[in-house]
């Protein structure tokens, strides 16, 4: 309510509803005064002329005490109300940390999550504010955003902050804060499990949420691989814990558009505290997806990274070719389980590189090479000399002389009678590229891989792939092909928020339920399922996982911050308070100095 | 034993007192009033022209020797005043306690009592309501006299009008009554009570005793439900600055009203608040009024 420009409210206005109560009380005391103190006199014989002679004095007249009293008690109702002004609402942030390490279950005695932990905190930070406040919901995963979108009243908010669910992401909690700094607000309030370096200042309030037991262990799953050629799913198992575990390996073949397949039985693994275990199974090829998961009987107090996807997309793999042939040409639509597609060599740019990389593609680079080194698995056949990436010698005719058997490009190939007409022996300034076939006239052809990177390199003409006609050359480019697109994850995964093939219109996950958003990428790990593909989507960070290392939190101090503090709340009560007291020692002096008089 | 305010100075200055009256009363005894009894007496009361018979041993030659003519000296017999003193016993005569209203009642009447004890009159005292003494004289009665009042409980309630007439009926030898209440009642009631006694042919006088809390009474209270001493009735009452104003005038317009009626009667009237002085009370207001002299 509004008096003399000033907006005053209640803190707890339950109490005026005793006013009426005590007003009505007054009046009956008031009103039953005298007639209750009954007095003998020694004669009513004159007083009763007052009687007779003002019949007018039966109507209620309350004296001057009674509205003394009223106000009296008025102050005191008012001060146990909470009287209190408030000049201009304030602006209060709350941020709650979202990401996967909040999904940790406590080891308090509700067995709530932090997030569930922080929402409760943060609801009854936002009932003890005053009722004029404005209060804005931030949530940190994926990214740092308003869900509230603006500042909204109290109760508003509260129900925002229901709707903040775990983000399958990782925090950057300190740049977002820091940089959430210089807005305007009069408090800041986060929620996170971060340790913090500095104690909280007057108007930014960190709360933990993580207990300092070190005995918070966790195991998570850090990575999944399959290797075509040798039906081997490889998990990576991360104990996060200073106790080794016993844990169960478990394989689940998912997928809609095969046969049943019968799931492996689980595999019981011990894991060395704080050790990474790459665990390897031999898995039926025929399956299209699978899901591994993790238990264990000690303490995993994050069960959102215990499992991990894995599909291999049922759509053939797609090939960029960047040629002046036609593909055709090139004999390669003759290849099954291959989607290729032309790039004219003379319009190959970074768009283009970047496309294939989106699109999870590998790349035939025909008698060319790029500038530089792209992201995406490729084969360049018979660069031209003088490129840039690898560096050949003049063409010359060798024989193979020697090739790494185990390797497999070279699966399933005997290669010593093989020839080359036209062979530019290759060398390579890329260390971690090594050679797979010799000749007595040079390497001819090389392949490596650096953080899943595959690179393929001949110094032949590999192409056209004739088939059956030249068998050892057919196999080889399968071979390459094969080798060039199992070891891409993005053919097994893809992670939670990343970009998805523009050619995806329509995703549903495994309850068939439609996916919206796709242009954010997928916000869950699970198995998705698309035209004619089907998308595993994980999300690895041991950052989220490891919670035995603490994360420290170091935000910078809010320069200039237009405070209102809450004493502007107290400051009515205590004046009241004061009054109240006033008026009661006034009373007293009052009637001492009375009584005296009349001795006197 | 008589209460603490008869100091010896005070009992020393009552000795110098007598009781007045307008008239002359047969007495039983010779006392120190002048009877309607003519006769040998020492007083010498007035002259009568000499007629033939008279006793020439009573001409006064000193008259005859200044005037050439015979007057004889007229002697009146002097005897005792028979005194009633008529006490209101009643419960506004103990409403408030602490206000001693009947203490100053009573103390008056000792005080009068004295005086006659010591002037060699004879008192009787009517408790109104409680007793009717026999008739007191000598100086060593008055003890009697203070033991009965002092150990007297009043406050009850009686029928005034036959008390007044049980009282009267005592009455051997009209003399002095003195009658002494607050008279805070109805006028046409003090009126009867007046002339039940002036029946009696006595020489009233008439002493009121009030006190504080009938000046202004309950103080203390605005809201209060006033309760009658005497009749139990009850008045739920406001008493505001204005009201107590309206009180007094009622007052003192029934006081003025008791004062016409005393004097239309011929009767003395004297008024006291029970925390005034009674020896200045007794010593000046009585005898101003002529009760005393």
């Amino acid at each position: 309510m509004n008096f003399f420009r000033e907006q005053f409210s209640l803190g707890s206005p339950a109490f005026l509803l005793s006013l009426p109560c005590i007003i009505g009380f007054l009046i009956y005391v008031y009103l039953k005064k005298g007639q209750s103190a009954q007095k003998v006199v020694a004669s009513l014989f004159l007083l009763k002329i007052l009687k007779t002679k003002n019949p007018a004095k039966q109507k209620i007249n309350l004296p001057r005490r009674f509205y003394f009293e009223l106000f009296f008690f008025t102050l005191l109702v008012l001060a146990l109300s909470g009287l209190y002004i408030t000049r201009a609402s304030e602006k209060i942030i709350f941020v709650i940390d979202n990401s996967l390490s909040m999904s940790t279950i406590s080891n308090q005695v509700e067995r709530l999550s932090l997030l569930q932990q922080a929402q409760t905190q943060a609801s009854v930070a936002i009932n003890s504010l005053p009722a004029q406040s404005q209060i804005e919901i931030y949530q940190t995963s994926p990214s740092l955003s308003s869900i509230s979108q603006g500042f909204v009243s109290a109760s508003n908010a509260l129900d925002t902050l229901k709707e903040i669910k775990i983000a399958y992401a990782e925090d950057k909690l300190e740049a977002q804060i820091n940089k959430l700094i210089n807005s305007e607000f009069n408090q800041l309030y986060i929620y996170s499990d971060y340790q913090k370096e500095k104690e909280s200042s007057e108007n930014m309030h960190y709360v933990r949420l993580a207990s300092d037991d070190l005995s918070q262990s966790n195991i998570s799953i850090s990575d999944i691989y399959f290797d075509n050629s040798s039906n081997q799913l490889q998990v990576t198992i991360n104990n996060f814990s200073s106790n080794a575990n016993q844990i169960q390996l478990s394989i689940e073949y998912l997928g809609t558009n095969q046969e049943k397949l019968s799931n492996p039985m689980p595999v019981s693994l011990e894991i060395a505290p704080q050790e990474q275990l790459k665990k390897n199974l031999l898995v039926d090829p025929r399956f299209q997806s699978l899901k591994a998961s993790i238990s264990s009987l000690s303490s995993n107090l994050l069960p959102l990274d215990d499992q991990a996807f894995l599909s291999k997309s049922a759509h053939s793999k797609k090939v960029f070719v960047i040629t002046q042939n036609q593909i055709s040409d090139l004999g390669l639509n003759r290849l099954p389980n291959f989607n290729f597609e032309q790039i004219l060599a003379s319009n190959y740019n970074d768009d283009y590189a970047k496309q294939i990389e989106q699109k999870h593609a590998i790349a035939i680079f025909d008698n060319l090479a790029p500038k530089t080194l792209p992201k995406f698995n490729a084969l360049y056949i018979n660069p031209p000399q003088q490129n840039p990436l690898f560096s050949t010698q003049a063409i010359v005719s060798a024989q193979v002389s020697g090739w790494q058997d185990a390797h497999p490009i070279t699966s399933y190939l005997n290669l010593s009678s093989l020839n080359f007409n036209q062979l530019a022996p290759l060398k390579s300034e890329i260390s971690w590229l090594s050679s797979i076939i010799e000749t007595t006239k040079g390497v001819a052809l090389i392949a490596g891989e650096n953080a899943k990177l595959r690179v393929v390199v001949t110094g032949f003409d590999l192409l056209p792939y004739l088939g059956k006609e030249s068998k050892t050359l057919s196999i080889l480019t399968l071979n390459i092909l094969k080798w060039l697109s199992s070891a891409s994850l993005e053919n097994a995964y893809i992670s939670v928020y990343s970009s998805l093939d523009p050619s995806i219109n329509k995703l549903v996950d495994s309850s068939a339920k439609e996916i919206s958003f796709l242009k954010n990428g997928i916000a869950l790990p699970g198995i998705y399922k698309a035209e004619n593909q089907e998308i595993a989507v994980n999300f690895f960070s041991e950052r989220e996982s490891n919670l035995t290392k603490k994360k420290t939190l170091n935000l910078n101090q809010k320069s200039t911050i237009s405070n209102i503090s809450n004493k502007a709340k107290n400051n009515l009560q205590n004046m009241l308070l004061a009054l109240v007291l006033l008026l009661i020692c006034g009373d007293l002096l009052w009637s001492l100095w009375r009584t005296e008089r009349r001795q006197g | 034993m008589l209460p603490e305010t008869f100091t010896p100075k005070f009992l020393r200055n009552l000795e110098l007192l007598r009781i007045h009256t307008r008239k002359v009363f047969m007495g039983m005894r010779q006392g120190g009033h002048a009877s309607i009894k003519r006769g040998q007496g020492i007083e010498f009361s007035d002259y009568r022209q000499y007629q033939l018979g008279d006793n020439p041993r009573y001409i006064d030659w000193g008259l005859y020797g200044r005037s050439d003519k015979l007057y004889v000296k007229r002697f009146s017999e002097e005897q005792d005043l028979s005194v009633l003193i008529i006490l209101d016993t009643s419960a506004s005569m103990t409403t408030p306690i602490s206000d001693l209203k009947w203490e100053m009642a009573r103390d008056i009447a000792l005080s009068l009592a004295y005086i006659a004890f010591m002037d060699r009159d004879s008192v009787s005292v009517s408790a109104l309501g409680y007793f009717n003494s026999p008739r007191y004289s000598g100086a060593r009665a008055i003890h009697h006299l203070s033991q009965e009042l002092m150990q007297l409980k009043v406050g009850g309630t009686y029928d005034l009008t036959k008390e007044i007439q049980l009282a009267c009926a005592k009455v051997k030898f009209p003399g002095k009554a003195i009658y002494i209440s607050d008279f805070l009642m109805p006028l046409d009631q003090i009126r009867s009570t007046l002339n039940i006694l002036r029946a009696k042919n006595l020489d009233l006088s008439a002493i009121q005793v009030l006190s504080p809390s009938d000046i202004n009474p309950l103080p203390d209270f605005e809201y209060v439900s006033a309760i009658d001493s005497e009749t139990a009735e009850s008045m739920p009452l406001r008493l505001t600055a204005k009201d107590r104003e309206e009180y007094q005038i009622a007052l003192n317009d029934h006081n003025h009203a008791l004062e016409d009626i005393f004097a239309s009667s011929q009767i003395s009237f004297a008024k006291i608040v029970s925390n005034e002085d009674l020896s200045d009370f007794t010593l000046n207001n009585l005898t101003k009024i002529g009760l005393l002299r």
